[in-house]
C-alpha cells in the first residue's frame, strides 16, 4: 500500500511520543546527566509514587478478532472504585460538561482509560504504572497542600493543583517535570477518547463519514473563498493548482 | 484426484494470483488456486461505518492488528502467528503478511500509478541494477486492459513520469481538497507539478461493484466493491466461469520436479489438520508474494535443483528492493480555524507530487540516480488523534485548542525507487521452521549511499515546501539514515526472482517463466527488474494479464506439455 496511513486514533506514533515525553525530562534545561538520573532527581524532586505493579496476564483479542461487529475488548477491567472515582474527578476537570456536550466520564472516557490501562499489551503496559501512579501523586499532593485526599478538597484547591501541573512551563519546574508529562500523557488519551465519542465527534464538528451519492463535492465555498485569503496571504495565488487537460 | 484435473496449479490470491487466475480460466484453463490463508468474505466482514469508539482501545495499533483494530488484515501484519521470520545481524527488516483469501489486496493503499519509458530502462540509464527485458511501449495496451478491468480513477496530465492512459480508460477522479490545492501552490512555486494521483477506486459502478460513496477508511477493506480488491471482482469472476477452484488454508512447501527437472506437483500444509498434501500440477504459478515465492522456491531442492528449484543463476532471493519512505510533518498556521467541510473523499490522496526530477538527473545535478514522489497526509479526518500541538491547560479551554487546530497538519510521505545491492537479500535459514515444519526466510539489509541521498533531497524539499506554507520548520535536517524507514517497512518488496534476458543473471525470462523450468512461472513483484518508485501493484497485476494470456497461448500451442 501505501500503507503509510494507518487508521485514525489513537496512533502508535502518538503513543510512542507519550513514553518519549516521559522520559524527555533530560531535555530540560535545570539539571544535566544520563537520563536516568535525570529522572529520578524528577521524580524525587516531585514525590512521584512510582508504584510496582504486577504484570496484566489477561489474553488480547487475538490476530482475527471479528471486525464486524467489533468485539468487545476481552480482557478484565482492573481499576479499583477509588481510583475510577479519582479518575473521574481529574478528567472531568480536563474535559467538563459544555453545554450538550458531554464531560469527560458521561462519554466514556473513564471506561477508556481503564481499559486501556488493563490492556495486555506492550503499549499499555508500560503506561499503566505512570497514569496509576499520577492518580495517587494527585492525592498526596492534595494531603500536602490541604490536609485532604483530592476528592475531599475544594474544587478550588483542585484546580489550584491542575493549574501547576497543566501547562508546558510546568516542565522546567524540577517537581513538576514528572507529573506534567505524564499529566500530558492523560490528557492526550482523554482528548482522543472523547473526541473520537459519538459526542465528541460532533462538538470537534466532524461532517464526514456518510455515504454521499455521485461525485465527491469538494470543498465548500466558504472553505474555497478562505483557500483564496490563505494563498493571498502567502504569495503563492500565482502558483494556483490548475487542472490538467485531459486527454 | 486424477492428474488431469487441472491445467495449472496458482499458487496465492492477492494481485498476481488472482489476476493470473482471472486471465487463465477466461481464456478456458481449470484452475487451482492454493491460498496459505482462511477464506475471507469482504460483504459481511468488513467493518465500514463502525466508529472508533465501538472497538478496543479505539482501534488503537497492537501487536494483534498492528495497523489499528479495523484493519482489514486477517492472521498477518509484521507478524504471524507461528510463522517467523529471520535477520542477519545489523539487519532490520520488516515483512507484511496476511493469511486470508486475497491476501494484501484487501487492505493496500490502492495507488496505482504506471510505471513510465523511464522505469524499465534505469540500468541504460545509469548503470544500477538491470534493465527490464522489455519497453514501456510493449505494457502499455496491457495497462489499459487493467485499468479498465480493475478500474482506476485519475487524470492523463501528459507528465513524463505519468505515462497517459488510452482515451477513456480512466474514471473521473475526485476534486482536490484545500491543503491538497494549498502544497501544489507551494510545490509549483518550486517548479514541482501536483497530479490527480491514480486509484484503484471506482467512482462509476462497474459489473457487481457499486462507486465509491466517499466514506470509510479503505485500509478496512471495502463491501461495495468500489475499492479494488481480489476479493470481490477478479475472484468471484473467475469462479463464474466455473473453471476455478479455490483451496483455502493451504501453505505451499514446495513444488516438486520430475526426473527431468520439471515442475510435476505442488506439496501444501493443510493449515487445519497440519497434514501435508500433494497436488499433481501440469503447471504451476507461483504468486505467493515476491519474498514468499522466493522461499518456495529454494526449499523446493532436488537431486536436479540442488540449489533450490529454479536457481542455477544463484538469483532467487537475490535484488530483494522495498521502496524508500520517509515521512515529514508540520502545522501550518493560516490553516487552523479554517471553515470545515467533508474532507474525506477517497480517504487518500486526491493530489501527490510526482516525480520531477528526470531533466535534473540527465544533467548530472542529482546525487542519485532515481525517483520519488510525494503522497499527502492531511485534512479533517475523523477525530481521534489529530491535535498536531500539544494540548495546553484543562477544561474548555484546552478543548477550544483542540478542535482550534484540527485539521491544520499536513504530513509528506516521500516514496522512492531504491537500486538493488548486494547487501540486500533474502536466504532460508536452516536452523529454523515454522509451525509447519517449512524452513523460514531470513533477511539481510543495508541502504546504500543511493537512498540515503535521495532521502535527504525529499527532506529539503519537503521542508522547502513548509516554509512556503508559512509553517514554523527548522532549517537543519534530519539525518536520513535516522528519517529512512525501515527496509519492508513501505511494503513494497519485490526483485527476489527478477527476469531478465539471460539465465545467467536473472530467474525468468520476459513471460515470468523459469529458465531453468519452463512449466514454472512466477507471477507476483518478485520478477520486477527494479522497484520504480510508483507502487507495484497496479504492474504485478498488468505484468501477470499479459504473461498469463501468453501461458495460454503456449498452452492451445502444445508449447508446454
Amino acid at each position: 500500500m501505501s500503507h503509510e496511513t494507518p487508521e485514525p486514533g489513537i496512533t502508535r506514533r502518538q503513543s510512542l511520543k507519550w513514553l518519549a515525553a516521559v522520559t524527555a525530562a533530560v531535555t530540560t534545561p535545570l539539571i544535566t546527566g544520563c537520563e536516568a538520573t535525570v529522572i529520578k532527581a524528577a521524580k524525587l524532586a516531585g514525590n512521584w509514587p512510582d508504584l510496582q505493579l504486577q504484570p496484566i496476564t489477561a489474553e488480547g483479542y487475538g490476530t482475527d478478532p471479528t471486525l464486524n461487529p467489533p468485539v468487545q475488548a476481552p480482557w478484565p477491567l482492573t481499576m479499583t472504585p477509588h481510583q475510577r472515582k479519582l479518575a473521574t474527578a481529574i478528567l472531568d476537570l480536563m474535559i467538563p460538561r459544555e453545554g450538550d456536550f458531554p464531560s469527560a466520564s458521561e462519554a466514556g472516557v473513564v471506561d477508556l482509560v481503564d481499559e486501556w490501562v488493563s490492556a495486555p499489551y506492550p503499549e499499555q503496559q508500560e503506561t499503566r504504572p505512570e497514569i496509576l501512579s499520577a492518580l495517587v501523586w494527585f492525592d498526596e499532593e492534595s494531603q500536602r497542600r490541604t490536609g485532604q485526599s483530592f476528592l475531599a478538597t475544594s474544587a478550588q484547591q483542585q484546580r489550584a493543583i491542575l493549574d501547576d501541573v497543566a501547562y508546558e512551563e510546568a516542565e522546567s519546574k524540577l517537581q513538576y517535570a514528572y507529573i506534567s508529562r505524564v499529566f500530558d500523557g492523560l490528557r492526550s488519551l482523554a482528548a482522543i477518547a472523547y473526541f473520537s465519542s459519538p459526542e465528541g465527534v460532533k462538538d470537534m464538528g466532524y461532517v464526514g463519514n456518510v455515504p454521499i451519492a455521485g461525485d465527491y463535492p469538494g470543498p465548500s465555498p466558504e472553505a474555497m473563498t478562505h483557500l483564496d485569503g490563505v494563498l493571498n496571504d502567502l504569495g503563492l495565488l500565482d502558483y494556483a493548482y490548475q487542472e490538467p487537460v485531459s486527454g | 484426484m486424477s492428474d488431469q484435473a487441472y491445467d495449472v496449479v496458482v499458487v496465492g490470491s492477492g494481485a498476481g494470483g488472482a489476476m493470473a487466475a482471472h486471465t487463465l480460466t477466461k481464456l478456458g484453463k481449470r484452475v487451482l488456486m492454493l491460498e496459505a490463508g482462511r477464506d475471507y468474505d469482504p460483504v459481511t466482514e468488513t467493518p465500514m461505518f463502525n466508529s472508533p469508539a465501538d472497538a478496543p482501545l479505539r482501534g488503537a495499533p497492537t501487536p494483534d492488528k498492528n495497523f489499528g483494530y479495523y484493519d482489514a488484515t486477517v492472521d498477518g501484519g509484521w507478524e504471524v502467528p507461528g510463522e517467523p521470520y529471520t535477520m542477519a545481524d545489523n539487519t532490520e527488516f520488516k515483512w507484511w503478511r496476511a493469511r486470508m483469501l486475497g491476501g494484501r489486496t484487501n487492505h493496500w493503499g490502492r495507488y496505482s500509478l504506471r510505471f513510465s519509458h523511464h522505469d524499465f530502462k534505469g540500468f541504460s540509464r545509469d548503470g544500477f541494477g538491470a534493465d527490464w527485458p522489455f519497453e514501456y511501449d510493449e505494457l502499455a495496451p496491457w495497462y489499459d486492459r487493467t485499468e479498465e478491468l480493475v478500474g482506476v480513477c485519475g487524470t492523463n496530465t501528459g507528465l513524463d513520469d505519468m505515462p497517459d492512459s488510452s482515451p477513456d480508460i480512466l474514471m473521473p477522479p475526485p476534486k482536490p481538497r484545500v491543503p491538497e490545492l494549498l502544497v501544489a501552490a507551494a510545490a509549483g512555486k518550486l517548479g514541482i507539478p501536483a497530479a490527480p494521483m491514480h486509484r484503484a477506486i471506482l467512482t462509476r459502478p462497474k459489473d457487481d461493484r457499486a462507486a465509491c460513496f466517499w466514506a470509510t477508511q479503505c485500509g478496512r477493506g471495502c463491501s461495495i466493491g468500489a475499492a479494488f480488491q481480489t476479493t470481490t471482482s477478479l475472484i468471484p469472476m473467475a469462479k463464474a466461469t466455473g473453471l476455478l477452484t479455490v483451496q483455502t488454508d493451504a501453505m505451499v512447501r514446495s513444488v516438486e520436479v520430475d526426473a527431468q527437472g520439471r515442475a510435476e506437483a505442488v506439496t501444501y500444509i493443510d493449515r487445519k489438520t497440519g497434514a501435508p498434501r500433494t497436488v499433481a500440477a501440469p503447471v504451476v504459478v507461483l504468486a505467493a508474494s515476491a519474498c514468499e515465492s522466493a522461499r518456495i522456491l529454494l526449499n523446493s531442492k532436488s537431486e536436479q535443483h540442488p540449489q533450490g528449484l529454479a536457481n542455477r543463476s544463484g538469483q532467487v532471493g537475490r535484488n530483494l528492493m522495498d521502496s524508500t519512505g520517509a515521512n515529514m510533518s508540520a502545522v501550518i498556521p493560516a490553516l487552523k480555524g479554517r471553515p470545515i467541510y467533508n474532507e474525506d473523499g477517497h480517504t487518500a490522496n486526491h493530489l501527490f507530487l510526482p516525480w520531477w526530477g528526470h531533466d535534473m538527473q540527465a544533467r548530472g545535478e542529482l546525487d542519485f540516480a532515481r525517483g520519488y514522489h510525494f503522497e499527502m497526509s492531511t485534512g479533517f479526518k475523523p477525530p481521534g488523534g489529530y491535535y498536531p500541538e500539544k494540548l495546553q491547560g484543562y477544561g474548555v479551554e484546552m478543548k477550544r485548542r483542540a478542535r482550534f487546530d484540527y485539521g491544520s497538519q499536513i504530513s509528506l510521505a516521500l516514496r522512492g525507487e531504491m537500486v538493488p545491492n548486494a547487501d540486500c537479500y533474502m536466504e532460508i535459514d536452516d536452523a529454523v521452521t515454522d509451525r509447519w515444519g517449512i524452513p523460514v526466510a531470513k533477511f539481510h539489509w543495508k541502504w546504500s549511499e543511493q537512498e540515503l541521498n535521495q532521502v535527504r533531497h525529499g527532506l529539503a524539499t519537503a521542508r522547502d515546501i513548509f516554509k512556503l506554507l508559512g509553517a514554523d520548520v527548522p532549517d537543519e535536517l534530519p539525518d536520513p539514515a535516522e528519517a529512512i524507514k525501515k527496509g519492508g517497512e513501505i511494503i513494497h518488496e519485490v526483485g527476489t526472482t527478477r527476469m531478465g534476458t539471460s539465465p545467467k543473471d536473472s530467474v525468468t525470462n520476459q513471460w515470468g517463466q523459469a529458465w531453468d523450468c519452463d512449466n514454472l512461472f512466477v507471477m507476483d513483484g518478485g520478477v520486477f527488474a527494479s522497484n520504480p518508485h510508483k507502487n507495484c501493484t497496479l504492474t504485478i497485476m498488468t505484468l501477470t494479464m499479459r504473461n498469463a494470456s501468453w501461458l495460454a497461448e503456449q498452452l492451445n500451442k502444445g508449447a508446454i506439455a
